[in-house]
């Protein structure tokens, strides 16, 4: 049972760790917008490589 | 709208800061194109995009905000004017802040239950007392940053109320984090000392969830209001220089500029060109109509077609679209009644609950009990009337928020507490029950006149009125008018060649009834000194009301209907849609005398109408609503606004002001029972600070959770 007394220091330097990246990812702006994130993956990286240069139909819009 | 699009700031290192709304952004595919887009420019730094409140945050240098906005422009989207509300950012600010707290407390809270249910399982064979110190020490490194970060929100508050002279809810709460704290900092020193610091972290936790869910309730309540500010641009076109001003430096009187494919900038009226405008904000309806020289407009409506050039009628202020904004902002200010005496007897019962926990904590010492303070500590944390001073405010907030999603704008929150105790709707006929598309059926001349002189006279009166009876007659505009004159709710007069003209009904243009002929609609009479002719006008019923009086009907409310049009049209319309109480013919004043005499006889009544001509009526009503109004004075009247000129939503709004009540009288029932039933057992010294600190954030909890389910108005199938 001593490796307890080893065990929960480790546990803490593990805790102290989730808790700065935890607040690291809060104060980065992560969980600002939650949606556009989960519906991220729904949409090919291609399909949104768009041509900026004038299209002859600008208006044109997927929705 | 171009170039007053958008807020730009310049940074210190020559970065510019440009933040849009884009009103048209719909899904999350929107967002990653813009941003895909503008990543591609060459001086573009940094994009943010956010989905929720359609916004574009773009850092640039060396580039132009033009060519950001052209680059949106080609992929499809129109970017709107942004004022960066101060206020939404410090709530967003809050929200990320309170959201790290939140986070830290709730890890902060899983390792010390960890280490407290080592000791909780040993029971009483014991723990080692070496492992039961090594358990302590943890649990106080793991305490300390909940205590010092995350609650430190609770003591910024408290300290704010004492400085202030007032003791808020986070004055007891404050002090039995720090007092919870400091007893186990002691235990932990003492050999068998007793730690509190599962309950601790517990508490803050939970009381921290409640903070959090009502902070985004606050923050979807103003991301709401800052929605219906985007659809007018903050600049138009002077027609004299051709330059961009700003909106709010215009004078009455100016004239701007609109093209196809701009948003009106202005109330006002088309002086010049016609154009195909969308009134979609306003009425709902998506169909184009065309607006033709000596036209209202409204400012936040579209022009789709056309080039106009519209004189500015009202101060900015007074726009229709600005003035539904600031009814919104003003339900802020509301507070039901029994939230004014929930704050007033708040500050007493922190008082008295601080009074009661030294007592309890004296009675217990003199009584020899070794854990007299942490008895005194449990009262204090048993009694915090935290709940019932949420248990109103947050349903109100939630209810407002989704009622205006809805498209119920309310003007305070005692509108939904008035709706709920409604038994009798009175509604307003043209406008309200019909379309208020009138056409003009038949003309019948009395005198020696043609048909098109009738009409051309009555055209030139009613360019003066705002009636929808009005409109049918906007073809016809030739002859000017001198001291032409609207008498609400009656008719129009004015001199026209030196005679004087009066249209409207009978006792109006020649001050006695005189009898109609015969056929369905409303009959007008045109007369100078003798008449001259009838004009008869017919009117479609509105879609939707026919199904609303049956709802009403089957659920047991009553309902009447109120003109000022003829016997006749009224009797037609009351039998199209069965409503066996009508009165015609009435004045403004005898509408008002009318809801007067029927709330004499116990009815609960609400007005429901559309122009000025209810204004009177709505004042003297217990609830009233106007549809889809285009004249400020009607929506000061009425204390809400249908949006969309949908009628059966009603139908909605009645079945939701019933639950909102209900859930606030379910917070309110249980956030008192919770003080009475908790508060005897923990004097008595029956509770542990763990079940206190539980009780306590849960009743919290309940009342915030329950308000949310408020969050969505049911469509009620008609």
């Amino acid at each position: 049972m001593e490796g307890v007394f080893m065990l929960i220091p480790v546990s803490l330097v593990i805790v102290f760790m989730v808790i700065t990246v935890f607040v690291w990812s809060v104060k980065n702006g992560q969980y600002e917008d939650l949606d556009k994130e989960a519906q991220r993956i729904l949409f090919d990286d291609d399909e949104l490589d768009i041509d900026t240069t004038p299209s002859p139909n600008p208006k044109t819009k997927d929705n | 709208m171009a170039s007053a699009v958008l807020t730009a700031e310049r940074d210190s290192d020559n970065v510019l800061q440009i933040a849009m709304q884009v009103p048209d952004i719909s899904c999350a595919a929107c967002t990653l194109r813009i941003e895909k887009s503008l990543e591609k420019l060459s001086g573009v730094e940094r994009v943010r995009t956010n989905l929720a409140s359609k916004t574009v945050y773009v850092d640039v240098c060396g580039i132009s905000e033009e060519t950001v906005l052209s680059n949106i422009r080609q992929l499809g989207f129109s970017p709107a004017s942004f004022e960066r509300d101060a206020e939404l950012d410090a709530l967003a600010g809050e929200t990320n802040s309170m959201l790290a707290r939140l986070g830290v407390a709730g890890i902060g809270m899983m390792q010390v239950m960890m280490y407290a249910i080592a000791v909780y399982l040993a029971g009483d064979s014991g723990i080692e007392p070496a492992y039961e110190k090594l358990m302590q020490w943890a649990s106080l490194a793991m305490t300390t940053p909940v205590v010092f970060y995350s609650a430190a929100v609770f003591y910024r508050n408290a300290w704010r109320d004492i400085k202030a002279g007032q003791a808020g809810m986070d004055v007891p709460v404050s002090i039995a984090i720090l007092a919870g704290f400091c007893v186990s900092l002691v235990g932990v020193g003492s050999e068998f000392g007793e730690v509190y610091f599962d309950s601790v972290c517990m508490f803050t936790f939970l009381l921290l969830i409640g903070r959090f869910i009502e902070l985004n309730v606050r923050r979807k309540y103003f991301d709401d209001i800052n929605l219906s500010n985007t659809f007018v641009p903050t600049s138009a076109r002077l027609e004299v220089t051709n330059e961009l001003v700003n909106v709010g430096k215009l004078m009455i009187g100016a004239r701007v500029i609109v093209r196809a494919g701009e948003v009106m900038p202005v109330d006002g009226v088309i002086r010049q060109g016609r154009a195909d405008v969308s009134e979609m904000a306003f009425t709902g309806e998506s169909m184009p109509l065309t607006r033709e020289t000596g036209q209202r407009v409204l400012a936040g409506s579209e022009c789709l077609v056309g080039y106009v050039v519209v004189e500015m009628l009202v101060e900015p202020k007074f726009f229709v679209i600005n003035k539904m904004a600031e009814l919104f902002r003003e339900s802020t200010l509301y507070k039901p009644l029994f939230a004014k005496l929930a704050d007033r007897i708040a500050k007493y019962f922190v008082a008295i609950i601080l009074l009661l926990a030294s007592l309890a904590g004296i009675y217990w010492y003199l009584a020899g009990a070794q854990d007299w303070f942490v008895i005194a500590l449990t009262v204090l944390v048993v009694s915090c009337p935290c709940a019932l001073s949420l248990a109103t405010p947050v349903a109100y907030t939630v209810a407002i928020t989704a009622l205006r999603r809805f498209g119920v704008v309310v003007r305070t929150g005692e509108f939904i507490e008035k709706v709920a105790q409604i038994n009798h709707l009175t509604f307003d006929k043209t406008g309200t029950l019909t379309q208020a598309k009138l056409t003009l059926e038949k003309v019948v001349v009395l005198e020696s006149m043609t048909r098109a002189q009738v009409l051309e006279i009555c055209g030139a009166l009613e360019k003066v009125s705002r009636h929808p009876l009005a409109m049918a007659f906007k073809d016809f505009d030739t002859l000017t008018v001198d001291k032409a004159k609207s008498e609400v709710g009656l008719g129009v007069s004015g001199l026209i060649h030196d005679v004087l003209y009066r249209f409207g009904s009978a006792s109006f243009a020649i001050g006695e009834n005189i009898k109609e002929p015969e056929g369905e609609g409303i009959w007008l009479l045109l007369a100078s000194d003798k008449p001259l002719a009838w004009v008869n006008l017919r009117d479609e019923v509105r879609p939707g009301s026919s199904a609303l009086l049956q709802w009403l009907r089957s659920h047991g409310y009553g309902y009447s209907m109120l003109t000022g049009d003829s016997a006749s049209e009224a009797q037609r319309v009351a039998e199209l849609l069965s409503i066996d109480s009508f009165e015609s013919r009435m004045t403004p004043l005898q509408k008002m005398s009318s809801i007067q005499q029927a709330q004499a006889t116990s009815d609960v009544v609400m007005m429901v109408g559309d122009g000025v001509n209810d204004a009177a009526a709505m004042g003297v009503a217990t609830a009233s609503i106007a549809i889809s109004p285009v004249d400020t004075i009607v929506q000061e009247a009425a204390e809400a606004t249908l949006m969309k000129a949908d009628i059966s939503k009603l139908a909605g709004l009645l079945d939701y002001s019933k639950k909102v009540t209900r859930v606030i009288r379910q917070n309110i029932f249980w956030a008192v029972a919770y003080n009475l039933l908790l508060i005897p057992l923990a004097v008595a010294g029956l509770l542990e600070p763990w079940q206190a600190a539980l009780g306590m954030s849960f009743s919290s909890l309940f009342v915030v959770l329950n308000a949310t389910r408020l969050r969505a108005v049911a469509l009620v199938n008609l």
